[in-house]
């Protein structure tokens, strides 16, 4: 099972391409869901091609892509993190201190992306090098961070250093919430060159290749030399960074650092990443599934919006989607065994 | 690992055992004589009996998820399925028309349904326990939002509220219920050979199944019993509350792993159990009184909690050298 698992994420030749086997791959699914769901949409209701959606449905892909791409590479090392949400409040939280502290917003940026790269560290040390549960590590870190945001916060309403903008602000930073290029929001421009860059790296790039196979057998991987765990420290601090960023984004994009930025994403990202193809066993998983995964849950969202459903509908329709995601993927993967046998 | 070189009369690690039980012990202790030496109101009988009344029912919702943890699975969806049947009792009262005990029983059927599922779905298709249940979560956490939104802006009925404040010779009911079945747990964990087994599939489910364990029956049912005693702390809580609110149960099962966790269970199953988790409920407990005593923030008491979980963890790992998690 493993040397298969390893030739991924194109383990089809190309003579063999049958119907069936298109359809076990992952991101065709997602992809067929996705498009559905588009169709639906754009059919279904008048406001979905509206200016204003499609900004806000650009902005809120935006910074999912990012925090999607850092799961995703810890899912294919075999790891997960769960703090994302956490690092976002707090990274978008530094960063405007520090901007309303009066430095330039380039200061800023690297004072939030600091804070990011900080908890990557931390999350990377204590799960590879010191070999704690990711679980565990990284809820820990959820709670200590979060705790953090609302030491700096003090409780009650936000206060004035919390908005992004003012005479006394740079406004650099502000204009990243709100830059865009023709019709695109840099955030969104952002999340696709990252996004293509990553998945031809895990693809095609040798480092690729190690990823999955540290993932995928990780005793396997460290008897052949792969540094497992400087490739997992790694994942976790890319992870960190981009959550950083995303956070930073949504900070800018609202004008104002709230406690509540980031509240949940990380098991959305999950399910997306989950939805795309990742597995929490490792080794598996493609950052083009995991954008699928996004755009499934974003999608979700605006439709329930849309067609004005109470959101608590949504939270039942992407609970079980998770939970057919997951027990269809045992199904397959039972099936397989027994196939090898 | 361990099981194959130990016989069937020694279930669990005993020595790792003892060993963080009894630092979480002194831990209690100590921070329970410098509490009460230090602030005259934490040893006031009104600020014990409350702490002790609010154990009791999360408590009550602990125990079966405490075994969940001993097989080395994980539900997550506990919070939610907490929220789930205490909320679903009073929609049943105000909306559905029943009287108070058919409503009581029957949301508990239907947390006992989810968990059913849950250990349904892990067994039978070998899924992880992690994700399968944050799915759980996430569905029935919707489920109780909508059921909350209905119930919006009005208190449950009388009979319903009072039923948290049931007492018995004198004190709280629920303070006895929790007593008495801790105190059957524990007896069981330590002479039952169905509880002996219980540990031997945690520890190692392919040598228990080797000696002919039926390790996915243990699975499902500690699954059921998790959701079950889980319901009966929601329904003991809603009461309790007094109206349905969307923020029941939410970011319990996170108190509950680092509750457990503390207590000696091991995210890899095999070790931990009812007394272990208490103590840790009860160690949180007071750390959280006495941050309130001492006027601290009230906003770092995450970051205590975090902090705690973490290390919790590490102590576990230098006690039991690589073996822990």
């Amino acid at each position: 099972m493993s040397a298969e698992a390893v030739a991924t994420p194109k383990t089809v030749p190309a003579q063999s391409i049958t119907l069936s086997r298109l359809l076990a791959q992952p991101e065709v699914t997602a992809g067929i869901v996705v498009a559905v769901l588009l169709l639906v949409l754009v059919f279904g209701s008048p406001f979905f091609l509206n200016a204003n959606n499609l900004a806000s449905l650009q902005t809120s892909i935006g910074p999912m892509v990012l925090l999607a791409i850092g799961m995703t590479v810890l899912f294919v090392t075999g790891t997960f993190d769960l703090s994302i949400g956490a690092t976002m409040a707090l990274a978008g939280l530094v960063a405007t201190w520090l901007l309303s502290a009066g430095l330039p917003w380039q200061v800023a940026m690297i004072g939030g992306v600091g804070v990011g790269a900080i908890v990557g560290v931390f999350n990377g040390v204590l799960v590879s090098y010191v070999g704690l549960n990711p679980l565990i590590v990284t809820l820990g870190a959820l709670y200590v961070l979060r705790g953090l945001v609302d030491l700096m916060i003090g409780g009650g309403r936000p206060q004035p250093w919390m908005y992004v903008s003012g005479p006394e602000v740079d406004p650099g930073y502000y204009a990243f919430g709100s830059l865009h290029i023709g019709p695109l929001h840099i955030i969104l421009l952002l999340a696709i060159v990252l996004a293509l860059g990553a998945d031809v790296i895990l693809r095609r790039h040798p480092i690729g290749r190690l990823l999955y196979l540290a993932g995928d057998n990780p005793d396997a991987a460290r008897s052949l030399g792969i540094p497992v765990r400087r490739l997992q420290l790694a994942g976790f601090v890319l992870c960190g960074v981009l959550a950083a960023i995303a956070g930073m984004f949504i900070a800018a994009r609202t004008g104002l650092a709230s406690r509540h930025i980031g509240s949940g994403v990380e098991l959305q990202i999950i399910i997306a990443c989950l939805v795309g193809g990742a597995s929490i066993a490792g080794g598996r998983g493609s950052v083009l599934g995991s954008v699928l995964g996004v755009l499934f849950i974003t999608l979700v969202n605006n439709a329930f919006n849309l067609f004005e459903v109470a959101a608590e509908w949504q939270k039942v329709v992407v609970g079980s989607v998770l939970i057919s995601v997951v027990v269809s993927d045992g199904w397959r993967s039972l099936r397989r065994a027994r196939r090898g046998k | 690992m361990a099981a194959t070189d130990q016989s069937m009369s020694v279930p669990f690690n005993l020595r790792g055992f003892a060993a963080s039980g009894g630092i979480l012990v002194a831990a209690v202790l100590l921070l329970f004589v410098f509490l009460a030496v230090t602030k005259a109101q934490f040893s006031a009988y009104n600020n014990l009996y409350s702490l002790a009344f609010a154990l009791s029912i999360d408590a009550i919702a602990i125990f079966g998820f405490t075994y969940v943890m001993v097989l080395g699975e994980i539900d997550l969806s506990v919070g939610a399925v907490y929220a789930l049947a205490g909320t679903l009792t009073g929609w049943l009262l105000k909306v559905g028309g029943l009287d108070l005990y058919p409503a009581i029983v029957l949301a508990l059927c239907v947390a006992t349904a989810v968990g059913f599922a849950n250990g349904f779905l892990v067994t039978r298709f070998k899924v992880n326990s992690l994700m399968l249940t944050i799915g759980t979560l996430i569905l029935v956490q919707g489920v109780v939002g909508v059921l909350a939104t209905d119930l919006v802006g009005g208190v449950y009925p009388r009979d319903f509220r009072l039923l948290a404040k049931t007492r018995w010779f004198g004190i709280n009911a629920t303070i006895i219920v929790a007593g008495f079945a801790l105190a059957v747990l524990v007896f069981l964990q330590l002479r039952s050979s169905l509880f002996r087994k219980m540990y031997l599939v945690g520890e190692n489910s392919e040598t228990a199944r080797i000696y002919g364990i039926r390790t996915d029956a243990f699975k499902l049912w500690a699954f059921v019993a998790s959701a079950f005693f889980a319901g009966v702390g929601g329904v003991l809580t809603a009461s309790r509350l007094t109206h349905a609110s969307t923020d029941m149960g939410v970011g319990l099962e996170f108190t509950y792993v680092t509750a457990a966790i503390l207590g000696g269970a091991s995210l890899y199953g095999g070790r931990g159990g009812v007394g272990g988790s208490v103590l840790g409920l009860l160690f949180l407990a007071l750390i959280l009184n006495g941050l309130v005593m001492y006027n601290v923030n009230p906003l770092a008491q995450q970051v205590a909690i975090g902090v705690l979980l973490i290390c919790a963890v590490l102590v576990d790992m230098i006690i039991n050298k690589k073996e822990g998690a």
